[in-house]
């Protein structure tokens, strides 16, 4: 919650504040017209409201993301208790260890896309741009 | 990414020629020529436009990681006529260096 009383946050607050009551005033100053007999004016009435809602949008967005980062990183969840003896199915552990990703090249290629996902976190898998050349 | 880019770029177009129209046609018919059809027809509309222009401005911002700031100016720049072409340019090279890949370390 402190994080969103910086002196940056307040000034946010402020011009978010600021345009809201802007653009509601031109919507209200748009009405007038609009019932004096300024047909223009009926859209214009309408569309200043929707972007007061969008400057609020916004600002509930960068909070939301504000708060999420401050409440930093998500937990990891619990690994599951690995000796519960006696209870539960039992496990099949491969015998041999997994075996090595350089003879497969459809495994290397998906490896890569892994990768480069990961080194990506907003991209979406379309913006995938091919494997590297090695 | 590169479709919020291209969503981006096409409702940025559509709002810098609409606007242009407004003020190079419509506000001198309007306010010398007395005959306000041009205004009367594009000028809601660019509004709806521009609308549809915030939304794209705030998806590509988004998912390009950009701050706030430059969020904002982005906005802006739909409001600027014959300026905005030249601001799409800048946002386009501006995310197409987001796109990048990050160099393996």
């Amino acid at each position: 919650m402190r994080a969103l009383l910086t002196r940056a946050w307040i000034v946010r607050h402020l011009v978010a504040l600021t345009l809201v009551a802007a653009f509601l005033a031109l919507g209200w100053w748009q009405i007038g017209r609009a019932a004096g007999g300024n047909s223009l004016s009926w859209a214009y009435a309408f569309e200043w409201p929707v972007f007061a809602l969008f400057v609020v949008f916004l600002w509930f967005r960068e909070v939301q993301q504000e708060r999420r980062r401050g409440a930093g990183p998500a937990p990891e969840p619990e690994a599951p208790p690995q000796s519960a003896a006696g209870f539960g199915r039992p496990v099949r552990v491969p015998a041999a260890p997994a075996r090595p990703a350089d003879d497969d090249p459809e495994l290397a290629a998906y490896n890569d896309y892994l990768a480069w996902l990961n080194a990506h976190p907003g991209a979406r898998p379309g913006d995938y741009p091919g494997p590297r050349p090695a | 990414m590169q479709g919020a880019l291209t969503r981006y770029r096409v409702i940025a177009w559509i709002v810098g020629v609409v606007l242009i129209a407004l003020v190079v046609v419509g506000m001198p018919m309007k306010y010398l020529g007395d005959n306000d059809v041009v205004v009367a027809t594009i000028g809601p509309g660019h509004g709806f436009l521009y609308m549809l222009y915030l939304v794209a401005s705030w998806d590509l911002s988004r998912r390009a990681g950009w701050p706030l700031q430059r969020m904002l100016l982005v906005m802006l720049a739909g409001t600027i006529p014959f300026l905005s072409f030249y601001c799409e340019r800048v946002v386009t090279r501006w995310a197409r260096t987001a796109m990048e890949p990050v160099p393996a370390a």
